[in-house]
């Protein structure tokens, strides 16, 4: 953007605002009356003061129609000055004639200063006024730029545009955006009345296609009053503005159009390599998210497939096995069904609660009763561990999904039975505050490394020294998810004696009311 | 007085389950009979008069809770569901429609046996004397006659309503009971939105008769479906299903 070539276009090519020009023979009428009146007062003045002075007046209308009404009327005025002041001011009165000839000399000067000031007088006129002019526009064009920075979707984007292109333009706006098959969105001229949107879209089309092939520059169509200019973007054209019913006809209007259709297509622009990036990255994601379900997969499916296949063929295969070996194969083979039963237990969980196909089942209940069904089903694992439960007297009803909660805590206890085979100890222990309830499950095993407290709870993500056979790494995950889905946080800490302690926490909520609970039955 | 065989019906349409399932009855010396689809199930049902039905909820050509609705229409044998994993919808569906009990697949031969051995005496008890006056577990007496508790020897307090979950507990010992079985027979039907006041009184009951109420072993939380009152003399399935015991005798009913 070039502030001195715009300037020079606007002093060259603006005349129009002009008011002397816009008012056309009034202002030359007024002239006129003004150089009467002129005339008037220094005729009522002619015997106080003395003809130089006289002469001072006439200045001074010159001065005040030049600025009044610009460069045309002042020139007028000059004329007409030197005229009246022969004819109405100096010997011999009335008449064009004159006694002295020295009056001449004086007449040629006031032509010349009178001249001189109105063109003066004009040219800092026009200055003011293309100064006005150009603080106007980059008044317009920052206050674009400032809303469309902040702009963060496309239709963001248009409802800025067409706010804008009202105000600058007193017109109604329209931005059709382009889809990637290089048809415009034909939408936003529907809602627009007094225009037949048929014609308009049809032209709009014809814009964006000339455009978008030949790779003209700055093309303005217009036809009587719409305007259709295509939004050209570094990369491409990106759609077209229309704008109609709009004060857009001069060169320098013109430009200030182009100069917003080239801002649009920026934003335009830039929003959409945002969202190309944001895709690019989500895809980044869920392929490393996949790449990491497959190593899993294939190692933490693969390895119990394979033993069973091994194990039955044997069984299959091979005659005269001693029962005792029979018995162990086979016993062999249900642990890793079990175990590929789990493994695949928990990716179904984790995958249907991830993809919200799952509604909470809430009812009111008491906390005690999910640790105790969850015990009974964890028997297998924590058989060997002292457990030891510190639950305080009188807990609350809590609102939660049994099933999906008991599930939390038998991961939690499956994890710290898992990592706790020196210490044989995991505690339990619930804590009130005033808006939540604190389940914690402890274990004395090596605790959890600094820095991965957050980690351990993301998918496939095994403990330290962990062979992987133990588990996908899901565990974890899927106690985060219930947990959030609950409105609980779930974290983990050291505990106080080694090990790791694992918090979770549940809204307390307003419990239902057991008032008539009771009726009917006398204690 | 002879001995017969027990005979179970077995409902299930995958082959290599029927199969397994087949082996495991048979090895136990049960009389076993085979149907692939509901229907079937159905006529075989009326036909062989069994002592017990292993059903799949998962039939090609009906609906399992169906199956349980006619097969109620005339009959009381013990139904047992099979059903797949976190369908507790379904589980509770099938129980108040009558089913007994369900087992999730997919479950080992220890676990089954646990469950229809469960059952069978359940049956052979209920058939004998249908009057019990009196019911024992643990350290617990309950004198149905007196309506009296006691434990080790003291008197227990229970309020009515207490009492008549814990008696509609011991009348169904071993059946998995729906909360909304058990809110009607404490409080009367229109209280099928306050299972939160079934939860309390569960938790009421488990404090005065459980040695340890937050791990029961004889009301026995069946989570998401309901509860489950497993006498001492009934061993608890989830213990029997790695107990290194001997295998129990034979199950024989007397006729």
């Amino acid at each position: 953007m070039r502030p001195d070539l715009h300037a020079d276009i606007v002093s060259r090519t603006e005349p129009a605002p002009e008011p002397a020009q816009a008012r056309g023979l009034g202002s030359y009428v007024a002239t006129v009356l003004i150089c009467c009146l002129a005339t008037v007062v220094a005729a009522l003045l002619r015997g106080v003061l003395a003809e130089v002075n006289l002469a001072l007046i006439y200045l001074l209308s010159v001065v005040v129609v030049t600025v009044r009404f610009g460069r045309g009327p002042g020139i007028l005025a000059s004329i007409l000055a030197v005229l009246a002041f022969d004819v109405f001011l100096v010997e011999p009165l009335h008449s064009f004639s004159v006694a002295d000839t020295q009056y001449l000399f004086t007449f040629a000067v006031m032509l010349t200063v009178s001249l001189i000031v109105s063109h003066l007088t004009a040219n800092l006129r026009r200055q003011a006024i293309i100064a006005k002019a150009r603080a106007r526009r980059a008044d317009a064009q920052f206050g674009l730029s400032k809303d469309l920075a902040s702009a963060l979707t496309i239709e963001q984007i248009s409802e800025i545009a067409v706010l804008h292109l009202a105000t600058a333009f007193y017109g109604t706006g329209n931005i059709l955006i382009a889809n990637s098959g290089g048809t415009l969105d034909y939408s936003p001229l529907v809602t627009t009345p007094g225009i037949g949107h048929g014609t308009a879209s049809v032209m709009a089309q014809a814009v964006f296609d000339r455009d978008h092939k030949e790779g003209e520059t700055d093309a303005v169509s217009a036809t009587g009053q719409l305007h259709f200019i295509p939004l050209r973007a570094p990369m491409r054209v990106r759609g077209v503005l229309v704008l109609f019913n709009s004060e857009c006809g001069t060169p320098e209007q013109v430009r200030l159009l182009q100069a917003f259709a080239a801002q649009i297509a920026l934003a335009i622009e830039r929003v959409h390599y945002v969202d190309v990036w944001r895709e690019t990255a989500m895809e980044m994601e869920s392929e490393r998210l996949r790449n990491s379900l497959l190593s899993a997969v294939s190692h933490d499916v693969r390895t119990p497939l394979a033993a069973i296949v091994g194990l039955s063929s044997a069984l299959a295969n091979t005659t005269h096995l001693p029962p005792d070996t029979v018995r162990e194969l086979a016993r062999a083979i249900q642990e890793d069904a079990l175990r590929m039963n789990d493994l695949v237990t928990n990716l179904l969980d984790l995958a249907r609660l991830q993809t919200g196909g799952t509604r909470l089942n809430r009812e009111w209940q008491l906390i005690e009763e999910v640790i105790g069904s969850a015990l009974a089903i964890s028997h297998r694992v924590i058989e060997p561990m002292h457990i030891e439960l510190s639950l305080p007297a009188h807990l609350p009803l809590i609102a939660y999904d049994a099933v999906l909660l008991e599930r939390v805590l038998c991961n939690l206890l499956e994890n710290g039975a898992r990592h706790a085979a020196k210490g044989l100890w995991i505690g339990i222990t619930a804590a009130l505050t005033e808006t939540e309830l604190q389940i914690s499950v402890t274990d004395r095993g090596p605790g959890v490394p600094e820095g991965n407290e957050d980690r351990i709870f993301a998918k496939f993500v095994h403990g330290i020294g962990v062979p992987s056979r133990d588990g996908v790494g899901l565990g974890l995950a899927i106690c985060r998810t219930i947990v959030e889905a609950h409105g609980g946080k779930i974290w983990v800490e050291p505990a106080l004696d080694g090990g790791a302690s694992f918090v979770f926490t549940l809204p307390l909520g307003t419990p239902p009311d057991i008032s008539t609970m009771n009726s009917g039955d006398p204690q | 007085m002879t001995v017969r065989p027990v005979r179970v019906l077995l409902i299930e349409d995958d082959g290599k389950i029927r199969r397994f399932l087949r082996m495991t009855l048979e090895s136990e010396g049960i009389t076993v009979f085979e149907a692939e689809s509901g229907r079937e199930g159905l006529a075989e049902a009326a036909r062989q008069q069994p002592d017990l039905v292993i059903l799949d909820l998962g039939l090609p050509d009906m609906d399992g809770v169906e199956v349980i609705r006619q097969l109620r229409a005339w009959s009381d044998v013990p139904v047992v569901v099979l059903s797949a994993r976190s369908a507790e919808t379904q589980k509770v569906l099938a129980l108040d429609s009558g089913a007994d009990d369900y087992l999730t697949k997919p479950f080992g031969n220890l676990e089954l046996m646990a469950r229809l051995r469960l059952h069978l005496r359940r049956r052979a008890v209920a058939s004998e004397k249908d009057a019990v006056p009196f019911f024992e577990f643990g350290s617990v007496k309950v004198d149905l006659v007196q309506r009296q508790v006691t434990r080790a020897g003291e008197a227990v307090h229970l309020t009515p309503i207490e009492y008549k979950l814990l008696c509609a507990l011991i009348r169904k010992a071993g059946k998995v009971l729906t909360h909304a079985h058990l809110l009607r027979e404490g409080w009367g039907d229109g209280h099928a939105g306050n299972s939160h006041y079934l939860r309390i009184y569960m938790g009421h009951l488990r404090q005065k008769l459980e040695s340890d109420p937050t791990r029961p072993t004889f009301i026995v939380t069946e989570t998401g479906v309901g509860y489950r009152f497993v006498a001492n003399e009934l061993a608890s399935p989830s213990s029997t299903v790695h107990a290194k015991s001997a295998p129990p005798p034979p199950i024989e009913t007397s006729t």
